[in-house]
Protein backbone atom coordinates (compact mmCIF):
# COMPACT_ATOMS: atom_id res chain seq x y z
CA UNK A 1 0.00 0.00 0.00
CA UNK A 2 1.59 3.41 -1.05
CA UNK A 3 1.52 6.49 0.88
CA UNK A 4 -1.52 7.94 -1.74
CA UNK A 5 -3.36 4.92 -0.65
CA UNK A 6 -2.82 5.40 2.93
CA UNK A 7 -3.37 9.35 2.40
CA UNK A 8 -6.86 8.41 1.22
CA UNK A 9 -8.08 6.68 3.35
CA UNK A 10 -7.43 8.51 6.39
CA UNK A 11 -8.82 10.96 4.28
CA UNK A 12 -12.04 9.07 3.41
CA UNK A 13 -12.26 7.76 7.49
CA UNK A 14 -11.94 11.13 8.48
CA UNK A 15 -15.05 12.51 5.76
CA UNK A 16 -17.00 9.44 7.00
CA UNK A 17 -16.54 10.17 10.85
CA UNK A 18 -17.48 13.62 10.59
CA UNK A 19 -20.80 12.29 8.72
CA UNK A 20 -21.86 10.38 11.46
CA UNK A 21 -23.26 13.17 13.71
CA UNK A 22 -21.17 16.65 13.00
CA UNK A 23 -22.19 16.65 9.36
CA UNK A 24 -23.08 16.43 6.35
CA UNK A 25 -25.05 13.48 7.39
CA UNK A 26 -25.39 11.94 3.94
CA UNK A 27 -25.22 8.48 5.20
CA UNK A 28 -21.72 8.11 3.83
CA UNK A 29 -20.67 6.80 7.51
CA UNK A 30 -23.27 3.89 6.82
CA UNK A 31 -20.66 1.00 6.71
CA UNK A 32 -21.64 0.18 3.36
CA UNK A 33 -20.49 3.19 2.04
CA UNK A 34 -17.77 3.69 3.84
CA UNK A 35 -16.15 -0.13 2.95
CA UNK A 36 -17.37 0.28 -0.67
CA UNK A 37 -15.08 3.26 -0.98
CA UNK A 38 -12.15 2.00 1.05
CA UNK A 39 -12.16 -1.24 -1.07
CA UNK A 40 -12.10 1.07 -4.41
CA UNK A 41 -9.07 2.99 -3.22
CA UNK A 42 -7.17 0.13 -2.33
CA UNK A 43 -8.34 -1.73 -5.76
CA UNK A 44 -10.59 -4.37 -3.74
CA UNK A 45 -13.78 -3.27 -4.12
CA UNK A 46 -15.35 -6.56 -3.57
CA UNK A 47 -13.64 -6.79 -0.34
CA UNK A 48 -15.37 -3.33 0.86
CA UNK A 49 -18.32 -4.12 -0.33
CA UNK A 50 -18.75 -7.48 1.32
CA UNK A 51 -17.07 -6.41 4.58
CA UNK A 52 -19.28 -3.00 5.02
CA UNK A 53 -22.86 -5.42 3.67
CA UNK A 54 -21.46 -7.46 6.54
CA UNK A 55 -21.41 -4.59 9.29
CA UNK A 56 -24.51 -2.84 7.20
CA UNK A 57 -26.38 -5.50 9.34
CA UNK A 58 -25.47 -4.38 12.64
CA UNK A 59 -25.94 -0.54 11.62
CA UNK A 60 -29.03 -1.16 10.68
CA UNK A 61 -30.41 -2.09 14.44
CA UNK A 62 -28.72 1.59 15.78
CA UNK A 63 -31.09 3.84 16.28
CA UNK A 64 -29.05 7.49 16.84
CA UNK A 65 -32.23 9.27 18.92
CA UNK A 66 -31.78 11.87 21.10
CA UNK A 67 -28.34 11.79 23.16
CA UNK A 68 -28.27 8.02 22.33
CA UNK A 69 -25.50 6.38 22.63
CA UNK A 70 -24.07 4.31 19.87
CA UNK A 71 -21.31 2.65 17.33
CA UNK A 72 -19.37 4.48 15.18
CA UNK A 73 -18.54 1.96 12.50
CA UNK A 74 -17.76 4.58 9.54
CA UNK A 75 -13.64 5.07 10.26
CA UNK A 76 -13.78 1.25 12.42
CA UNK A 77 -15.15 -0.24 8.71
CA UNK A 78 -12.70 2.16 6.64
CA UNK A 79 -9.26 1.05 8.53
CA UNK A 80 -10.73 -2.84 8.54
CA UNK A 81 -11.33 -2.76 4.83
CA UNK A 82 -7.21 -2.56 4.84
CA UNK A 83 -7.27 -6.28 6.46
CA UNK A 84 -10.52 -7.66 4.58
CA UNK A 85 -8.64 -7.17 1.03
CA UNK A 86 -6.58 -9.82 2.18
CA UNK A 87 -9.14 -12.19 1.62
CA UNK A 88 -9.80 -15.46 3.44
CA UNK A 89 -9.70 -15.67 6.88
CA UNK A 90 -8.68 -12.19 7.24
CA UNK A 91 -12.26 -11.50 6.42
CA UNK A 92 -13.59 -12.65 9.79
CA UNK A 93 -10.53 -10.76 11.37
CA UNK A 94 -11.87 -7.87 9.40
CA UNK A 95 -15.55 -8.04 10.86
CA UNK A 96 -14.33 -8.33 14.56
CA UNK A 97 -11.71 -5.41 14.23
CA UNK A 98 -14.36 -3.47 12.81
CA UNK A 99 -17.12 -4.18 15.43
CA UNK A 100 -14.30 -3.43 18.04
CA UNK A 101 -13.28 -0.49 16.53
CA UNK A 102 -17.02 0.89 16.32
CA UNK A 103 -17.11 0.52 20.35
CA UNK A 104 -13.99 2.39 20.81
CA UNK A 105 -15.67 5.11 17.86
CA UNK A 106 -18.94 5.16 20.28
CA UNK A 107 -16.42 5.84 23.02
CA UNK A 108 -15.09 8.78 21.50
CA UNK A 109 -18.03 10.19 19.98
CA UNK A 110 -18.87 10.92 24.19
CA UNK A 111 -15.37 12.42 24.80
CA UNK A 112 -16.49 14.76 21.81
CA UNK A 113 -19.77 15.53 23.70
CA UNK A 114 -18.07 16.04 26.89
CA UNK A 115 -15.38 18.21 25.14
CA UNK A 116 -18.09 20.52 23.19
CA UNK A 117 -19.63 21.02 26.44
CA UNK A 118 -16.08 22.40 28.34
CA UNK A 119 -16.43 24.53 25.26
CA UNK A 120 -19.73 25.89 25.57
CA UNK A 121 -19.37 26.29 29.39
CA UNK A 122 -15.83 28.38 29.10
CA UNK A 123 -17.45 30.42 26.88
CA UNK A 124 -21.05 30.75 28.43
CA UNK A 125 -20.88 34.59 29.38
CA UNK A 126 -19.76 35.36 25.66
CA UNK A 127 -22.87 32.98 23.97
CA UNK A 128 -25.73 34.38 26.47
CA UNK A 129 -24.08 37.81 25.45
CA UNK A 130 -25.10 36.69 21.65
CA UNK A 131 -21.41 36.96 20.80
CA UNK A 132 -21.38 35.77 16.99
CA UNK A 133 -17.66 35.33 16.87
CA UNK A 134 -18.01 32.67 20.12
CA UNK A 135 -20.76 30.97 18.16
CA UNK A 136 -18.42 30.51 14.57
CA UNK A 137 -15.43 29.75 17.25
CA UNK A 138 -16.89 26.83 19.19
CA UNK A 139 -18.77 25.50 16.02
CA UNK A 140 -15.38 25.23 14.07
CA UNK A 141 -13.81 23.76 17.48
CA UNK A 142 -16.37 21.56 17.63
CA UNK A 143 -16.23 20.58 13.75
CA UNK A 144 -12.10 20.33 14.11
CA UNK A 145 -12.26 17.78 17.06
CA UNK A 146 -14.68 15.75 15.35
CA UNK A 147 -11.98 15.41 12.17
CA UNK A 148 -9.30 14.67 14.56
CA UNK A 149 -11.52 11.96 16.39
CA UNK A 150 -12.48 10.20 13.14
CA UNK A 151 -8.84 10.56 12.29
CA UNK A 152 -7.39 9.32 14.81
CA UNK A 153 -9.78 5.93 14.79
CA UNK A 154 -9.04 5.64 11.33
CA UNK A 155 -4.92 5.39 11.69
CA UNK A 156 -5.85 3.30 14.50
CA UNK A 157 -7.85 0.86 12.97
CA UNK A 158 -5.07 1.24 9.62
CA UNK A 159 -2.29 0.31 11.75
CA UNK A 160 -4.01 -2.61 13.71
CA UNK A 161 -5.44 -3.84 10.03
CA UNK A 162 -1.90 -3.56 9.14
CA UNK A 163 -0.48 -5.96 12.21
CA UNK A 164 -3.23 -8.28 12.08
CA UNK A 165 -2.22 -8.96 8.20
CA UNK A 166 1.12 -10.54 9.82
CA UNK A 167 -0.97 -12.44 12.31
CA UNK A 168 0.57 -16.44 12.78
CA UNK A 169 -0.79 -18.57 10.14
CA UNK A 170 -2.17 -20.75 12.64
CA UNK A 171 -3.45 -17.56 14.66
CA UNK A 172 -5.11 -16.49 11.25
CA UNK A 173 -6.70 -20.01 10.71
CA UNK A 174 -8.09 -19.89 14.21
CA UNK A 175 -10.18 -17.20 12.61
CA UNK A 176 -11.75 -19.41 9.96
CA UNK A 177 -15.50 -19.72 11.11
CA UNK A 178 -15.44 -15.88 12.39
CA UNK A 179 -16.88 -14.34 9.16
CA UNK A 180 -20.29 -16.76 8.90
CA UNK A 181 -20.49 -16.31 12.85
CA UNK A 182 -20.77 -12.67 12.73
CA UNK A 183 -22.21 -12.38 9.40
CA UNK A 184 -24.81 -14.65 10.84
CA UNK A 185 -25.31 -12.57 14.51
CA UNK A 186 -25.06 -9.60 12.55
CA UNK A 187 -28.52 -10.99 10.56
CA UNK A 188 -29.69 -11.63 14.09
CA UNK A 189 -28.84 -8.13 15.20
CA UNK A 190 -31.15 -6.71 11.79
CA UNK A 191 -33.73 -9.11 12.42
CA UNK A 192 -34.16 -8.25 16.24
CA UNK A 193 -34.05 -4.38 15.37
CA UNK A 194 -36.73 -4.69 13.15
CA UNK A 195 -38.75 -6.47 15.07
CA UNK A 196 -38.31 -3.65 18.04
CA UNK A 197 -39.10 -1.00 16.05
CA UNK A 198 -42.40 -2.69 14.11
CA UNK A 199 -45.08 -1.58 16.88
CA UNK A 200 -47.75 -0.73 15.42
CA UNK A 201 -49.90 -3.00 13.35
CA UNK A 202 -48.72 -1.57 9.80
CA UNK A 203 -45.66 -2.08 10.55
CA UNK A 204 -45.91 -5.77 11.58
CA UNK A 205 -47.85 -6.41 8.65
CA UNK A 206 -45.27 -5.29 6.76
CA UNK A 207 -42.99 -7.24 7.88
CA UNK A 208 -44.38 -9.97 7.45
CA UNK A 209 -44.91 -9.50 3.92
CA UNK A 210 -41.55 -8.59 3.48
CA UNK A 211 -39.95 -11.81 5.03
CA UNK A 212 -42.71 -13.59 2.82
CA UNK A 213 -41.30 -11.79 -0.14
CA UNK A 214 -37.35 -11.88 0.96
CA UNK A 215 -37.75 -15.61 0.93
CA UNK A 216 -39.75 -15.86 -2.32
CA UNK A 217 -36.84 -14.30 -3.80
CA UNK A 218 -34.47 -16.19 -1.72
CA UNK A 219 -35.11 -19.31 -3.39
CA UNK A 220 -35.59 -17.68 -6.74
CA UNK A 221 -32.12 -15.96 -6.04
CA UNK A 222 -30.52 -19.44 -5.35
CA UNK B 1 -35.88 37.02 4.02
CA UNK B 2 -32.25 36.89 3.58
CA UNK B 3 -29.43 35.00 4.46
CA UNK B 4 -31.42 31.98 4.05
CA UNK B 5 -29.14 30.17 1.71
CA UNK B 6 -26.75 30.90 4.09
CA UNK B 7 -28.47 29.09 6.63
CA UNK B 8 -29.84 26.37 4.61
CA UNK B 9 -25.64 25.37 4.34
CA UNK B 10 -24.95 25.57 7.88
CA UNK B 11 -27.91 23.35 8.84
CA UNK B 12 -25.65 20.68 6.71
CA UNK B 13 -23.38 21.15 10.29
CA UNK B 14 -25.58 21.76 12.31
CA UNK B 15 -24.34 19.42 15.11
CA UNK B 16 -20.77 20.23 14.59
CA UNK B 17 -20.67 21.23 18.10
CA UNK B 18 -23.23 19.13 19.89
CA UNK B 19 -22.85 18.52 23.46
CA UNK B 20 -24.71 18.08 26.44
CA UNK B 21 -24.93 21.17 27.39
CA UNK B 22 -27.06 22.75 24.54
CA UNK B 23 -27.36 19.59 22.75
CA UNK B 24 -28.42 21.11 19.08
CA UNK B 25 -28.82 24.83 20.75
CA UNK B 26 -24.95 26.09 19.66
CA UNK B 27 -26.09 24.43 16.20
CA UNK B 28 -29.28 26.29 15.90
CA UNK B 29 -27.76 29.87 17.03
CA UNK B 30 -24.58 29.30 14.34
CA UNK B 31 -27.48 28.46 11.51
CA UNK B 32 -29.48 31.54 12.61
CA UNK B 33 -27.13 33.77 12.55
CA UNK B 34 -27.00 34.72 8.89
CA UNK B 35 -31.46 35.04 9.36
CA UNK B 36 -30.72 37.29 12.46
CA UNK B 37 -28.28 39.68 10.26
CA UNK B 38 -30.97 42.38 9.25
CA UNK B 39 -32.30 42.97 13.01
CA UNK B 40 -31.29 45.97 14.52
CA UNK B 41 -28.15 45.82 16.26
CA UNK B 42 -29.93 46.52 19.75
CA UNK B 43 -32.40 43.70 19.26
CA UNK B 44 -30.10 41.04 17.59
CA UNK B 45 -27.60 40.08 20.68
CA UNK B 46 -30.35 39.12 22.60
CA UNK B 47 -31.89 37.14 19.72
CA UNK B 48 -28.92 34.92 18.89
CA UNK B 49 -28.12 34.41 22.78
CA UNK B 50 -32.09 32.58 22.74
CA UNK B 51 -31.52 30.91 19.41
CA UNK B 52 -28.12 29.52 20.75
CA UNK B 53 -30.29 27.74 23.83
CA UNK B 54 -30.59 24.69 25.10
CA UNK B 55 -32.55 22.54 22.07
CA UNK B 56 -32.70 19.50 20.66
CA UNK B 57 -34.89 17.96 17.88
CA UNK B 58 -33.75 15.77 14.83
CA UNK B 59 -30.88 16.85 12.66
CA UNK B 60 -32.22 16.53 9.55
CA UNK B 61 -35.72 19.20 10.69
CA UNK B 62 -33.63 21.54 12.35
CA UNK B 63 -34.52 24.23 9.72
CA UNK B 64 -38.06 24.30 10.73
CA UNK B 65 -36.54 25.70 14.87
CA UNK B 66 -34.27 28.25 12.73
CA UNK B 67 -36.80 29.41 10.32
CA UNK B 68 -39.86 29.74 12.90
CA UNK B 69 -37.44 31.37 15.41
CA UNK B 70 -35.79 33.74 13.23
CA UNK B 71 -38.71 34.86 11.35
CA UNK B 72 -40.91 35.46 14.55
CA UNK B 73 -37.64 37.69 16.15
CA UNK B 74 -37.77 39.29 12.81
CA UNK B 75 -41.55 39.83 13.36
CA UNK B 76 -40.45 41.49 16.60
CA UNK B 77 -42.65 38.34 18.68
CA UNK B 78 -41.81 39.28 22.75
CA UNK B 79 -39.31 37.30 24.26
CA UNK B 80 -40.96 34.83 25.97
CA UNK B 81 -43.13 33.61 23.10
CA UNK B 82 -39.90 32.57 21.13
CA UNK B 83 -39.03 30.58 23.90
CA UNK B 84 -42.22 29.15 24.07
CA UNK B 85 -41.81 27.90 20.60
CA UNK B 86 -38.97 26.24 20.64
CA UNK B 87 -39.91 24.53 23.78
CA UNK B 88 -42.62 23.57 21.59
CA UNK B 89 -40.82 22.57 18.82
CA UNK B 90 -38.20 20.31 20.68
CA UNK B 91 -40.97 17.10 21.24
CA UNK B 92 -42.61 16.98 18.21
CA UNK B 93 -39.43 17.95 15.64
CA UNK B 94 -37.80 14.94 17.69
CA UNK B 95 -40.26 12.60 17.41
CA UNK B 96 -41.22 13.02 13.59
CA UNK B 97 -37.70 13.04 12.38
CA UNK B 98 -36.61 9.88 14.18
CA UNK B 99 -39.90 8.09 13.10
CA UNK B 100 -39.25 9.48 9.27
CA UNK B 101 -35.81 9.53 8.85
CA UNK B 102 -33.91 6.79 11.54
CA UNK B 103 -36.95 4.10 11.71
CA UNK B 104 -38.36 5.01 8.04
CA UNK B 105 -36.22 6.56 5.63
CA UNK B 106 -32.85 5.08 6.67
CA UNK B 107 -33.07 1.02 7.69
CA UNK B 108 -35.76 0.98 4.10
CA UNK B 109 -32.70 2.63 1.89
CA UNK B 110 -29.86 0.45 3.53
CA UNK B 111 -32.03 -3.04 3.40
CA UNK B 112 -32.66 -1.87 0.04
CA UNK B 113 -28.73 -1.15 -0.68
CA UNK B 114 -28.49 -4.81 0.96
CA UNK B 115 -30.62 -6.57 -1.57
CA UNK B 116 -29.20 -4.62 -4.52
CA UNK B 117 -26.09 -6.25 -3.34
CA UNK B 118 -27.61 -9.87 -2.92
CA UNK B 119 -28.86 -9.41 -6.62
CA UNK B 120 -25.03 -8.14 -7.72
CA UNK B 121 -25.55 -4.45 -7.77
CA UNK B 122 -22.06 -4.68 -6.76
CA UNK B 123 -20.66 -1.31 -5.13
CA UNK B 124 -23.78 0.74 -7.55
CA UNK B 125 -26.07 -0.22 -4.30
CA UNK B 126 -23.52 1.79 -2.12
CA UNK B 127 -23.45 4.73 -4.92
CA UNK B 128 -27.29 4.37 -4.65
CA UNK B 129 -28.01 4.46 -1.04
CA UNK B 130 -26.04 7.95 -1.06
CA UNK B 131 -27.53 9.34 -3.82
CA UNK B 132 -31.42 8.19 -2.86
CA UNK B 133 -30.89 9.26 0.76
CA UNK B 134 -29.52 12.75 -0.83
CA UNK B 135 -32.51 12.89 -2.83
CA UNK B 136 -34.32 13.17 0.38
CA UNK B 137 -32.46 14.41 2.74
CA UNK B 138 -31.12 17.91 1.24
CA UNK B 139 -35.05 18.93 -0.11
CA UNK B 140 -36.21 18.27 3.37
CA UNK B 141 -33.70 20.28 4.88
CA UNK B 142 -34.80 23.23 2.27
CA UNK B 143 -38.34 22.37 2.90
CA UNK B 144 -38.01 22.68 6.68
CA UNK B 145 -36.24 26.13 6.61
CA UNK B 146 -39.05 27.40 4.60
CA UNK B 147 -41.24 26.32 6.48
CA UNK B 148 -40.32 27.83 9.47
CA UNK B 149 -39.37 31.25 7.97
CA UNK B 150 -43.10 30.54 6.52
CA UNK B 151 -45.13 30.27 9.18
CA UNK B 152 -43.09 31.89 12.32
CA UNK B 153 -44.57 30.92 15.60
CA UNK B 154 -47.54 28.96 13.93
CA UNK B 155 -45.62 26.45 12.26
CA UNK B 156 -46.59 23.92 14.70
CA UNK B 157 -49.88 24.24 12.88
CA UNK B 158 -48.29 23.66 9.36
CA UNK B 159 -46.25 21.09 10.31
CA UNK B 160 -49.07 19.42 11.52
CA UNK B 161 -50.52 19.68 8.55
CA UNK B 162 -47.58 18.86 6.37
CA UNK B 163 -46.90 15.58 3.99
CA UNK B 164 -44.25 14.65 7.18
CA UNK B 165 -47.23 12.65 8.87
CA UNK B 166 -48.40 10.74 5.71
CA UNK B 167 -45.22 10.45 5.00
CA UNK B 168 -44.39 8.95 8.33
CA UNK B 169 -47.50 5.99 7.92
CA UNK B 170 -45.97 5.18 4.68
CA UNK B 171 -42.03 5.10 5.18
CA UNK B 172 -42.02 3.39 8.48
CA UNK B 173 -44.20 -0.20 6.98
CA UNK B 174 -42.43 0.29 3.93
CA UNK B 175 -38.71 0.07 6.14
CA UNK B 176 -40.33 -2.84 7.89
CA UNK B 177 -41.33 -4.43 4.40
CA UNK B 178 -38.02 -3.37 3.23
CA UNK B 179 -35.30 -5.03 5.86
CA UNK B 180 -37.41 -8.20 6.17
CA UNK B 181 -37.17 -8.74 2.76
CA UNK B 182 -33.54 -8.24 2.69
CA UNK B 183 -32.48 -10.56 5.41
CA UNK B 184 -33.52 -13.91 3.46
CA UNK B 185 -32.06 -12.21 0.46
CA UNK B 186 -28.42 -11.98 1.91
CA UNK B 187 -28.65 -15.47 3.40
CA UNK B 188 -29.17 -16.85 -0.25
CA UNK B 189 -26.34 -14.73 -1.62
CA UNK B 190 -24.30 -16.82 0.20
CA UNK B 191 -22.65 -13.87 1.83
CA UNK B 192 -19.93 -14.22 4.20
CA UNK B 193 -20.46 -18.21 3.59
CA UNK B 194 -23.57 -18.19 6.21
CA UNK B 195 -25.36 -21.58 5.81
CA UNK B 196 -28.65 -22.59 6.12
CA UNK B 197 -28.03 -24.69 9.19
CA UNK B 198 -27.01 -21.30 10.95
CA UNK B 199 -30.93 -20.10 11.04
CA UNK B 200 -32.03 -21.69 14.30
CA UNK B 201 -29.17 -20.66 16.08
CA UNK B 202 -29.48 -17.11 14.86
CA UNK B 203 -33.31 -16.99 15.07
CA UNK B 204 -31.94 -17.71 18.83
CA UNK B 205 -29.81 -14.76 18.81
CA UNK B 206 -32.51 -12.70 17.61
CA UNK B 207 -34.96 -13.85 20.06
CA UNK B 208 -32.89 -13.31 22.46
CA UNK B 209 -31.86 -9.83 21.48
CA UNK B 210 -35.28 -8.61 20.71
CA UNK B 211 -36.67 -9.80 24.12
CA UNK B 212 -34.12 -9.25 26.61
CA UNK B 213 -32.62 -5.57 25.09
CA UNK B 214 -30.90 -4.25 28.22
CA UNK B 215 -28.70 -7.66 28.86
CA UNK B 216 -28.22 -9.00 25.29
CA UNK B 217 -26.51 -5.96 23.72
CA UNK B 218 -26.04 -6.69 19.89
CA UNK B 219 -21.91 -5.91 19.82
CA UNK B 220 -21.39 -7.92 23.47
CA UNK B 221 -23.38 -10.60 21.48
CA UNK B 222 -21.33 -10.46 18.36
CA UNK B 223 -17.81 -10.50 20.88
CA UNK B 224 -19.53 -14.13 22.86
CA UNK B 225 -20.27 -15.49 19.53
CA UNK B 226 -16.69 -14.24 18.29
CA UNK B 227 -14.91 -15.99 20.75
CA UNK B 228 -16.44 -19.46 20.64
CA UNK B 229 -16.02 -19.03 16.28
CA UNK B 230 -12.54 -18.65 17.60
CA UNK B 231 -12.31 -21.75 20.22
CA UNK B 232 -14.15 -23.61 17.69
CA UNK B 233 -11.75 -22.59 14.65
CA UNK B 234 -8.54 -22.90 16.52
CA UNK B 235 -9.49 -26.53 17.88
CA UNK B 236 -11.09 -27.21 14.43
Amino acid sequence: MGVGEVGALLAWGTAVGLDLASGPQLLLARPLVAGTVAGLVLGAPASGLALGAALELYALAVLPVGAARYPDYGPATVGATLLAAHGGTAVGWALLLALGMAVVGGRTLQWLRAANGRAIAAARAALDAGDVAALARIQRGGLARDALRALALTATALVLAGLAARLPPAVARAGRFLEPALVATGLAVAAAGAVRVAGDRRRRAGLVLGAVLGLAAGALLR
Amino acid sequence: MTGAWAAFARLFAVQGAWNHERMQGQGIGWCSVPLLAGLDASARPAAVARAAALFNGHPFLAGVVVGAGARAEVDGAPAAKVERLRTALAGPLGALGDQFFWSGLVPLLSAAALAAVAFGAGTWAAAGLVVAFALVRVPVTWWGLRLGLGHGVRVGTALAASWLPLGIALVGPAASAAVAAALPLVVASGAGGVAPWMAAPGLAGAWLLWKFPARVRPLRLAFAVAIVALVLGGLA
